[in-house]
């Protein structure tokens, strides 16, 4: 069992940042069972092992991607181009758009190729992914159970759709803690593409829920300030802004000294951490010290709210300790002209993507990163015009880093690409999933709410992917 | 299987478990079985075992096969007892539940000893049945004699006798005065009030601010922000696009209530059934609107019915979470775990809200959710009338005769005998959009129905010989055209933008025209005001398809010299394909032509003999319409229908509640929308709550709503003081305010939650009284400390407790402080400042978020637009939740993002200056008498000397800093939108400004003691 014996061995945590709590140190559930004084409290945190990972990098590829023109390959589909969608498919199913429409089968717009020693096919409008596919599994089977994009994200997120739960990277911050002093645990970014329609998202997705408020995301904003009041107000400088927070701590010191109150405390405390953060933020998205090399790898000019950009960026937030990552890109609805619009979403995101993992790997960080990529569920292999509908019963989702060995595919959908029918995984059984690369028990990482013992994995049985990850 | 690894929850440990105390069900073994035993042996008939409940005593001592679960005759042999003690394979089963301690199997055996007596859970019982009043006798009340005001008081001290704790000093007079004026009214004293209790901190004064700050709107806002977390108030949709939503209204209705002291039972029945009251009036309508409030969607592919079902469960768990404080919520798909709710049951309140006109999707445009209604204010009210009355007085004039009527009368009709009107030879027509023209006889033209929605016509031809002094345009009705046309719009309207006359390319200025209809709204001097997509000529009327004419006067004679070429281009940019369909262009040679019907003009010119009755009324309205002689009465009349145009639009709409035929209810297997198999249900109550029945009637919401407050439901009016309870002691009765279920808190003071839940239903449901009682008791006046060191004292209300103040707050009491706050009470959302960008993620449509201007910039953070997806980054940083659901108890976190949103977001910064300027102006030259005016207005204190040492070294850096940089003293004091006071030196003002700004940052500026 790897628990440190006393919080201060707890990995990148000084003395003060234990005192001090709240925003940085320890993760609250872990702290918890720390001070129960045992590892296997009834009921608290047990970390498993060694974690794989220490930090999670999620690429969403918000609108619900079509897996029939990335990374599953249906020829059988092809055949049927046009014809309608045999009924033994699709009878009683939900459907978005399409429900009640006649059904006809739409080939999958490009072809596909082998790539890599591994020699794993996927469309060739993904070259860049191609060339780094040997680090990535490629799930076939996944399946969510909600069709429409503001639900759907929400299950992604929570799991479950009742607005008010915590995020995963909330239950990930709040279970693991923060493993910087200067910089939120959980980040959030996000891309608008020029192919199909930029759907909503709501701050529901990165929100704590009942977990305390600290837990939240944050979100790093490419157009005006990075974080929200994160600049000085016009006419003060950082020397000035410094004296009146080093004013304000001084007196709530001095009040405080007779109170004793912890509260007031603490308050000092979140104030010299955002005084901080002012100094850490422009740090970060400043990315003039970045080498052409690396520019030109990712395929950015600099902070331009693309992407590529906020790829780039997530790698920079990797090195300096963010825990949870997440990188939207919001371009994926194809309703109409799926074949235009993969083709300019693909580019988008394809070089950056890849870019990513390289970049990584050679830092070193590939190793203990895990890396998701995917959205918040497929398309069906029926035509809606020319393009395609929001699909749940079976999508693809790629994963790396981690120690999880690339170069492999894990569960099919049926010769349609209708339904996930071998190895299906759930949404849930992601979230295991990764709870587990980073230490964490799915079954554990439980928070008293409304006198319900609630996870993120929820109520229903969770699989932790073992074969992916073996 | 048990669903959930349970934590060890420490109030099991209470004191039975050690000692000899009686085993009190409710307290000891209620919570153990619950937690432990109830997922597989429960309510739950879905997840149920071995057909054993061990919440039913009947089912839990039974004989099954020679032995009994619970044996009270040898409670040793209990199977129960046999079966957690079970080294091998104890119950619960499997490795991730732990066994029972030794400790809490004893504890069950003392019970099963003790004859098994399984009580009622305690929320469920009567509550005037556990009222029993103080004991008088008992000594344990004196320690501090005369400190028991009443009976709160009485029953506190009991408890913390018992505990062998004395409750705490009374307050500071400074700190009781901020903590009763944040309490009840969210904003800080002002140093006047604070002086004056300090001179006299009496149990009479106190009463006597209490019951000044009672009778403020600004309590009523205060209550309004308690309530509308809980019923999850809004502005927007919450789902999806998250569009805006009309519910305004709704909200000046609740300050109202609360400012009114409506009783908390007609305040309910209202706000669920208000429509369905017999003698409904506006303002129950409106409160009704309560049942608008969930989650709606228009995301395009969702399926109506699945979103049906989502909206009534999302009423279901509001109204149980709000009045009941239960988890219903939970058996939406299954039976509940722990509490004594069906899935059926969760279905049958559902029914309740079937009869609500709805739809699943809202495809209506952005920002209507139909059914919806008009809610003048008194003002518009007002000026609705003054306007009637004015176009009544303009009525009279425009209908009355007179002798120069009568005789302009005869020349009119003469005119129209006479007047000549040709069609041009030589006609091109073209369009912008690509629309063909089929010529009809008598140059009538019949424009295709194919091309864009907007569209411009133009008519070319070369001057005639003839002059021509006016054009005129014909709408003919056309059998193929919709609605018999004119127009190509789906309804056979059009609306002509602008029409320009040009000769040899230059214009020809029209001075005069008249119609012989206009539809309201849409007068023909809109045609030619020079001005696209500013309105236009418009023709809708009951009567389809009936001609009508325009007639426009040029300002000088055109051709007659046979030389030139006559351009007339007719704009139609209304959208909707509101185009001109069939119609014919003419020229006259005489201006004040006037318009007519086609065909009154064919009766006239026959000698006029054909006329009818109804003929010579229709030519006398013609006449009127068009002579001269009340042309300025018409445009006085146009003028006021334009003004009562506009009030009418600016009204506020609220969403109704509407009750139509009631939709079918089903049970929903695992809540399954899709599964049309389940059972059909029929609007009921859990029959664990109560009773309720009509004679063969369909029950309705307005039953429901009367059998909450009807004064026997056992859970209403002990959650309603139990909140209100902790909105001033800070913590609950019962801790979990929003689960009074068998794994909610059990209360510390069962006595008092009781006394408090009687006084309120026997006193009518008075809630201002219930305040009263709390804020003036000593309880509530005990001196506040941080529970921390104690944790005793807080359980036992023994201390008050210091939190922070909730986001809403913060921003009222910066402003207060400032002077910029506006009082003004009710109306329609505001906009604060926000950061551009924030709403980056909406779509459908994209936002581009516009502040508010002038003094609704600094209205109370309560009228604040609440955008569910994305809450004002201020406030959601001091944890205002998203109101997508009942919210009982917000979190008050503690986070470097609240405080870069207190240092930075320019409302501070400039409540800061403001509060500079302010100070400035009024507190003399020196330093130190400024500071503590300063001091005053945030803290209602005077700095202490280290303090004051402190800032006034802070303020002499910054002076100089700031004279070195004199535009950065510029662009500091500038931020925002209230400007700076030109007479101070800005150095001066910027080097305050900082002053300011620690001051409103201050731990003991945010928080109440």
């Amino acid at each position: 069992m790897n628990i440190p014996s006393s919080p201060y061995q707890w990995p990148h945590l000084s003395r003060r940042a234990f005192l001090t709590g709240a925003a940085a140190g320890v993760g609250q559930a872990a702290l918890a069972s720390l001070q129960a004084g045992t590892h296997q409290a009834p009921g608290g945190l047990r970390l498993q092992g060694a974690p794989r990972a220490k930090r999670v990098i999620h690429l969403y590829m918000a609108g619900g991607p079509s897996h029939l023109e990335t990374f599953d390959e249906k020829p059988e589909l092809s055949k049927l181009d046009g014809q309608p969608m045999p009924e033994s498919f699709t009878g009683g199913q939900q459907l978005a758009q399409l429900q009640g429409r006649q059904l006809r089968c739409l080939a999958p717009r490009f072809p596909f190729r082998a790539f890599g020693e591994s020699g794993l096919r996927i469309c060739e409008k993904f070259p860049r992914l191609g060339s780094v596919i040997d680090e990535f599994c490629i799930l076939n089977s996944l399946e969510t159970d909600q069709i429409n994009h503001d639900p759907a994200h929400t299950l992604f997120n929570t799991g479950t759709t009742l607005p008010g739960r915590p995020s995963m990277g909330s239950w990930i911050h709040y279970g693991l803690g923060s493993m910087n002093e200067n910089l939120p645990a959980f980040v959030v970014l996000s891309s608008i593409g020029k192919g199909g329609q930029s759907q909503p998202i709501a701050a529901r997705q990165w929100h704590s829920g009942f977990l305390p408020s600290r837990f939240q995301g944050v979100e790093l904003r490419s157009v005006g300030e990075p974080v929200l009041y994160v600049q000085n107000p016009a006419g003060v400088d950082r020397a000035r802004q410094g004296d009146v927070v080093d004013a304000i701590s001084r007196l709530n010191r001095s009040r405080t000294g007779r109170a004793e109150d912890p509260e007031a405390a603490a308050r000092t405390a979140q104030y010299e951490l955002a005084f901080r953060m002012q100094a850490a933020v422009p740090e970060l998205v400043d990315l003039s010290a970045e080498p052409q090399e690396v520019l030109d790898l990712y395929g950015t000019e600099g902070r331009d709210g693309s992407y590529a950009s906020n790829c780039l960026m997530a790698r920079r937030m990797a090195e300096r300790g963010v825990r949870f990552i997440q990188v939207y890109h919001r371009g994926w609805d194809h309703h109409g002209g799926v074949q235009r619009s993969m083709e300019i979403t693909a580019q988008e995101v394809d070089q950056a993507s890849a870019a990513l993992v390289t970049d990584l790997k050679r830092r070193g960080l590939l190793e203990d990163t895990l890396i998701l990529f995917g959205g918040e569920f497929g398309r069906t292999p029926m035509g809606q015009g020319d393009g395609r509908d929001h699909h749940i019963r079976g999508f693809s989702y790629l994963m790396a880093g981690a120690g999880i060995p690339g170069g492999r595919r894990y569960g099919a959908t049926d010769p349609l690409g209708y339904a996930a029918v071998e190895d299906v995984v759930h949404v849930r059984d992601l979230h295991a999933t990764i709870l587990h690369l980073l230490g964490l028990d799915h079954e554990q990482l439980s928070y008293d709410f409304r006198g319900l013992d609630l996870r993120l994995t929820g109520v229903e049985p969770a699989r932790v992917l073992r074969d992916v990850i073996a | 299987m048990p669903l959930m690894a349970p934590l060890l929850p420490a109030l099991l440990l209470t004191a039975a478990t050690y000692s000899e105390d009686p085993v009190d069900f409710t307290r000891d073994i209620r919570p153990l079985l619950a937690d432990r035993c109830f997922p597989c042996h429960g309510p739950d008939a879905g997840a149920r075992e071995a057909g054993l409940r061990l919440d039913l005593r009947a089912s839990a001592v039974e004989e099954r096969g020679g032995s009994r679960v619970i044996d009270t005759r040898d409670p040793a042999e209990s199977e129960l007892l046999v079966r957690v003690r079970d080294d091998i394979d104890p119950m619960p089963p499997g490795p991730e539940h732990p066994p029972l301690t030794e400790a809490e199997a004893a504890l069950l055996e003392r019970w099963i000893a003790g004859g098994a007596q399984y009580d009622q859970h305690w929320a469920y019982r009567p509550v005037a049945q556990h009222a029993a009043p103080s004991s008088e006798d008992a000594p344990r009340s004196s320690p501090r004699a005369g400190w028991a005001q009443g009976e709160i008081d009485r029953l506190v001290l009991d408890g913390l006798a018992e505990a062998g704790l004395r409750p705490a000093p009374r307050a500071d007079a400074r700190s009781l005065a901020r903590r009763l004026s944040f309490d009840l009214l969210g904003l800080p004293p002002t140093r006047a009030q604070v002086e004056a209790f300090m001179e006299d901190p009496s149990q009479g004064h106190l009463e006597g601010l209490v019951d000044e700050f009672l009778t403020s709107a600004q309590h009523a806002e205060r209550l309004t922000t308690f309530w509308f977390d809980l019923v999850r108030f809004a502005d927007t949709t919450g789902i999806h696009a998250d569009n805006r939503w009309n519910v305004t209204p709704y909200r000046d209705w609740v300050i109202e209530a609360f400012a009114s002291n409506m009783p908390f039972d007609q305040f309910t029945v209202e706000q669920l059934a208000g429509d369905l009251l017999p003698d409904a009036g506006r303002s129950q309508r409106i409160a009704a609107a309560y049942n608008r409030l969930n989650l709606i969607t228009r995301e395009g592919g969702s399926q109506p019915k699945e979103f049906l079902a989502r909206y009534t469960a999302d009423r279901v768990r509001n109204v149980t979470e709000v009045w009941l404080a239960s988890t219903v919520g939970c058996a939406e798909c299954h039976d509940h775990k722990f509490d004594p709710f069906s899935t059926k049951e969760f279905y049958e309140l559902g029914a309740f809200f079937a009869d609500i006109d709805q739809v699943g999707v809202y495809l209506s445009g952005n920002n209507t959710f139909p059914p919806e209604f008009q809610v003048p204010s008194p003002q518009q009210e007002r000026q609705l009338e003054e306007l009637s009355a004015a176009l009544g007085a303009v009525d009279e004039v425009l209908s009355a005769s007179s002798p120069a009527l009568t005789s302009d009368r005869a020349s009119f009709e003469a005119g129209l005998a006479a007047s000549r009107w040709r069609s041009p030879a030589q006609v091109e027509v073209s369009s912008e959009a690509g629309r063909t023209f089929e010529r009809g006889p008598e140059g009538a033209l019949r424009s295709s129905a194919e091309g864009d929605d907007r569209d411009t016509f133009t008519v070319r031809f070369p001057a005639p010989d003839e002059p021509i002094r006016a054009i005129r345009i014909e709408l003919l009705p056309d059998p193929d055209l919709p609605n018999q046309g004119p127009g190509l719009a789906s309804n056979g309207n059009m609306v002509l933008t602008e029409l320009t006359v040009r000769v040899d390319g230059e214009v020809v200025p029209i001075v005069a025209s008249r119609a012989s209809f206009e539809q309201p709204g849409y007068p023909l001097t809109k045609a030619h005001d020079g001005a696209l997509g500013r309105g236009g000529w418009a023709v809708m009327r009951n009567q389809d398809g009936a001609p009508s004419e325009a007639v426009f006067d040029l300002e000088r004679t055109v051709g007659g010299t046979g030389a030139g070429r006559v351009e007339v281009t007719l704009a139609q940019v209304h959208g909707g394909r509101h185009l001109l369909g069939r119609w014919r262009l003419s020229v006259g040679d005489a201006t004040d032509q006037p318009a007519l019907a086609p065909r009154l003009r064919d009766l006239l010119r026959g000698a006029g003999d054909g006329l009818s009755e109804a003929d010579r009324a229709d030519l006398d309205l013609l006449h009127r319409a068009q002579t001269p002689l009340l042309a300025r009465e018409r445009g006085e009349k146009a003028r006021l229908e334009e003004e009562r145009a506009m009030v009418q639009a600016a009204i506020p709409l609220v969403m109704e509640t509407r009750a139509v035929e009631p939709m079918v209810t089903r049970v929903l297997a695992r809540g399954d929308w899709m599964d049309e198999a389940g059972e059909e249900v029929l609007p009921g109550v859990p029959s664990a709550l109560g009773s309720l029945t009509s004679e063969g009637e369909r029950l309705t919401r307005l039953d429901l709503a009367r059998w909450l407050v009807n004064g026997d439901n056992p859970l209403v009016a002990r959650v309603l003081v139990n909140r209100v309870w902790r909105l001033f002691m800070g913590r609950g009765i019962v801790e979990t305010l929003d689960d009074f279920g068998v794994q909610g808190a059990t209360p510390t003071h069962p006595e008092l939650l009781d006394h408090l839940a009687e006084r309120l239903v026997d006193s009518g449901w008075d809630l201002r009284c219930l305040i009263r009682e709390i804020v003036t008791s000593s309880t509530y006046q005990q001196a506040s400390s941080t529970a921390d060191h104690e944790p005793a004292r807080g359980r036992w209300f023994g201390q008050q407790v210091r939190h922070r103040l909730d986001a809403e707050f913060i921003r009222d009491a910066a402003l207060a402080a400032s002077g910029l706050l506006q009082l003004e009470v009710g109306g329609p959302s505001v906009r604060p400042y926000q950061p551009p960008g924030y709403w980056s993620h909406l779509n459908f449509p994209r936002r581009t978020y516009r502040p508010s201007e002038g003094a609704d910039l600094y209205r109370r953070a309560l009228y604040g637009h609440w955008q569910r997806q994305f809450v004002h980054p201020s406030l959601a940083a001091f944890d205002a939740p998203s109101r997508e659901r009942c919210t009982s108890e917000r979190p008050r976190s503690n986070t470097p993002l609240a405080a870069l949103a207190l240092l930075n977001d320019p409302i501070f910064v400039e409540a800061a200056r403001a509060l500079a300027q302010r100070t400035l102006l009024e507190a003399g030259l020196a330093d130190g008498a400024r500071l503590e005016l300063l001091w005053q207005r945030v803290l209602q204190r005077a700095p202490e000397p280290a303090e004051a040492a402190l800032l006034l070294d802070l303020l002499q850096q910054h002076r100089e800093a700031y004279a070195r940089a004199p535009d950065d003293a510029a662009a500091l004091i500038a931020v925002g939108a209230s400007a700076p006071d030109s007479s101070l030196a800005p150095t001066e003002l910027a080097a305050w400004t900082s002053v300011a700004r620690v001051a409103l940052n201050l731990h003991e500026a945010i928080v109440r003691e």
